[in-house]
């Protein structure tokens, strides 16, 4: 992952989603806002909640909630979606609460374990301990393109008009 | 002063592209048996640019093949030399020589000197039994070497090599330039003299003078200082002028780019104060709706005129052609005449430089397996000559371009067959442009040599998709011994777009206007269903209803058709009725690209933002249009 400022040390961002606590690189992070309404997708998987204008782009929202199957997907006033930049794309996710910015040593990054198809250990960066909490640190990068989220054509779709 | 000249090789390699273009066209122009003196000035000048401005910058394999290429024209115009067909096909090939050069020069690769050699050989055979002058390139322009390394003047590359417009033998107005080197930049004139004495022993003048020129026109002072022959240079310029008939400048596409942005934002910008507007007070909103009515109106035209800076004429893909469908005519035996209609209909820059590979394609096929060698069409009581017909026209919002040929046609039951062999489904009685749309099939023809089936398929699916890709369409027609005719359907620009606007429970879509035909609220005798599928009668024809609500999901919809409004639309290959809850208004939008952060959706051709800032998806009406049932007429 790049942005490390000095080389055994990485800043996350972490949140909440439900009652678990993630993490995710803070050089990924575009903006942080509250949710507002979105444009509905049509045959778009569930946890694609629409499109958004973000100052002239149209960027696509995902709810984290919903592709982890983890609390429940309530739309208030205290929802968050965090904007990332991925490559040259912007793409937003909506998670409960954003809780702050940790620096993290690299030797407090343990490795993922094995956690069985539910989880694709892929889009995993490590675990680390935060006080009391654990944190689960995602590689976000590779979750936000990877080809189950769908959320870009991939090389073969877009020749397959 | 140190001038890094390789940031002129840009300008350079993009004007010796169009003067290799023009010395193609008029070559291709040229009456072997009576050539136009103008015309062989014409391409002398042209050559003779290249040449200097190659000078310039060291390019020395250019120069030695537009040299012999200059003197051979030079002996053509004085009536020295005879042109003939083998001299137009063998300076054609040069041509194709001097392009891949400047390639080699424009990507920083080794030249290619056997090509160099091969081709002025090639000229200088021509030459050799016409004019007893033995001609030896390299020394001719051996005196250009110095001028290579001493590069100390700015102003190098920035000048049409003007004077050039001398064309006839004259040249006289020169004569007192040579006076100028008292000035600083001319120091490296000096050598000049020398190649006069070198290689055209019978031509001393002339040499000299076109030596002169050659250097001159690269000059800043040449340009700036009025010399003596004042007059003539006005004449010159005025000349120029004419010729190329319009002036232009050449601007950064990036520029236009982000001007174009600019104004789109600048739309939505005006559409939100026109909301704004909408909401104040009786007595303040009169003056300010009069202002913004304004406002929309040169908002409409600022945005216009950006968008006309983008446009060229299709004529720039058209011109290539006469080469191409001389070429493979000859190749292929068959005589062939090229028909370029609407070469001045205007299309986005961007669409002109997708459109020259489909095209390519296109008449290659048409040429290959479209029209029937000589011999057969005599046989069919056709004319020999077969006629091959490149159109554009402007049709509304769109442009369209067709590639039509005279020659045998499709052949419905060949097309059939091989789609069965494929295993692509058809039914016997499907209509034939059911059929024609199978040749464009992904694999219809990659498998095997492409000779039978009329052939065509080498890579039809190809041409398909980068014409989807610019949001175009394409339509066969065909008719068996009359010929076929390919129709591109392409968008006019791919940034902005008129629009309905509708709503579908919460959300708002996008209607392209140029598909809506009208809309209207049915009453319950104009509804009925057929075979389960609901339909709307007006005027004679059945529309099948379409509820835009349930494509896209929306289960708050409005799906009596009686309690909503039915938007009729009409996309080249369907029409329907499509179910909104309300129509909203008539604005033009900036089409955003959805795949820019997401990915392509069905039935979307991208989004664009609402006055409110909102995000509507505009509707691919053609798309949509696959997903009802076939309409009855």
């Amino acid at each position: 992952m790049s942005g490390s400022i000095s080389d055994n040390s990485q800043e996350f961002l972490t949140f909440t989603l439900g009652d678990e606590h993630y993490g995710l690189e803070i050089m990924m992070v575009k903006e942080i806002r509250g949710y507002e309404a979105v444009t509905k997708i049509a045959n778009a998987p569930p946890f694609v909640k629409g499109v958004l204008n973000l100052r002239g782009d149209i960027v696509p929202i995902i709810d984290l909630r919903l592709k982890f199957n983890v609390g429940s997907a309530i739309y208030n006033e205290f929802t968050i979606v965090i904007m990332l930049s991925v490559g040259a794309r912007i793409v937003g996710i909506v998670v409960d609460a954003v809780s702050d910015v940790v620096r993290l040593q690299k030797d407090d990054i343990k490795p993922p374990p094995e956690f069985g198809a539910a989880f694709d250990h892929q889009f995993l960066y490590g675990l680390s301990q935060v006080g009391d909490t654990m944190v689960i640190l995602l590689n976000i990068e590779s979750l936000i393109s990877s080809k189950e989220l769908g959320l870009f054509d991939s090389a073969e779709n877009s020749t397959s008009i | 002063m140190t001038i890094d000249m390789s940031q002129f090789h840009g300008v350079f390699l993009e004007e010796s592209a169009e003067h290799l273009d023009d010395i193609e066209h008029l070559l291709m122009a040229l009456d072997p048996e009576q050539p136009e003196i103008e015309d062989l000035n014409c391409i002398f000048r042209a050559a003779h640019s290249i040449k200097g401005g190659a000078g310039i910058f060291g390019f020395d394999a250019l120069i030695s093949v537009t040299h012999v290429m200059e003197n051979l024209f030079d002996l053509a115009r004085q009536g020295q030399f005879n042109i003939s067909q083998k001299v137009v096909d063998d300076l054609l090939v040069v041509v194709d020589t001097l392009r891949r050069l400047l390639d080699a020069y424009g990507s920083n690769e080794a030249v290619n000197w056997q090509l160099v050699a091969d081709a002025t050989e090639k000229v200088n055979n021509l030459l050799q039994p016409a004019a007893a002058v033995k001609v030896v390139p390299e020394q001719g322009f051996g005196f250009f070497e110095p001028l290579a390394t001493k590069e100390d003047n700015g102003a190098f590359g920035f000048f049409e090599p003007l004077p050039e417009a001398a064309d006839d033998d004259g040249f006289g107005f020169f004569e007192p330039l040579p006076q100028a080197t008292k000035d600083d930049g001319f120091g490296f004139f000096e050598p000049l003299p020398v190649p006069a004495n070198s290689s055209h022993s019978d031509l001393p003048e002339q040499t000299t003078s076109a030596a002169v020129q050659a250097v001159v026109p690269t000059t800043k002072d040449a340009e700036l200082k009025p010399a003596s022959g004042d007059g003539e240079q006005k004449v010159l310029i005025e000349r120029r002028k004419t010729d190329t008939d319009t002036s232009s400048i050449r601007v950064d596409i990036h520029k236009v780019d982000s001007l174009v942005n600019l104004v789109g934002e600048l739309v939505i910008t005006q559409s939100m104060l026109t909301l704004i507007g909408e909401e104040l007070a009786e007595n303040l909103s009169e003056r300010l709706a009069t202002a913004l009515r304004e406002l929309e109106r040169n908002t409409r035209d600022l945005q216009e005129g950006i968008m006309s800076i983008r446009m060229l004429p299709v004529s720039f893909v058209f011109n290539r052609f006469p080469r191409v469908v001389r070429d493979l005519s000859q190749k292929l035996s068959k005589q062939v005449e090229l028909v370029v209609e609407g070469g001045n209909t205007e299309i986005d820059k961007s669409l002109i430089e997708k459109l020259v590979d489909p095209l390519t394609h296109l008449v290659r096929n048409s040429l290959d397996h479209g029209i029937e060698p000589a011999e057969t069409r005599r046989a069919l009581g056709k004319a020999e000559t077969g006629r091959l017909i490149l159109k554009a026209e402007q049709k509304g919002g769109n442009v369209l371009i067709s590639v039509h040929d005279d020659g045998g046609g499709l052949n419905r039951q060949k097309i059939m067959a091989k789609a069965r062999e494929r295993g692509i489904e058809i039914s016997e009685t499907a209509p034939d442009s059911e059929v024609w749309q199978l040749i464009m099939a992904p694999g219809f023809s990659t498998a095997e040599q492409v000779t039978d089936v009329s052939g065509r398929g080498v890579g039809m699916d190809v041409v398909r998709r980068n014409i989807e890709s610019m949001g175009g369409k394409i339509d066969i027609t065909s008719s068996t011994g009359q010929g076929s005719g390919i129709h591109i359907r392409l968008p006019l620009t791919l940034a902005i777009l008129d629009g309905m606007s509708v709503s579908v429970s919460d959300q708002q879509f996008i209607v392209p206007l140029v598909n809506i035909v009208e809309s209207v609220q049915p009453s319950s005798e104009q509804l009925m269903l057929i075979s389960n599928q609901q339909m709307l009668f007006l005027r004679d024809l059945y529309w099948p209803i379409v509820k835009l609500g349930e494509l896209m999901q929306l289960p708050d919809a409005i799906k009596d058709p009686l309690t909503g409004i039915l938007v009729l639309v009409e996309s080249s290959r369907n029409r329907f009725a499509m179910l909104v809850d309300d129509l909203l208004g008539q604005q033009q939008v900036v089409i955003k690209s959805l795949e820019q952060h997401y990915r392509r959706v069905d039935g979307v051709a991208g989004a664009t933002i609402m006055g409110d800032g909102s995000v509507a998806l505009i509707l691919d009406v053609e798309s949509l249009a696959d997903i009802p049932a076939t309409s009855i007429n």
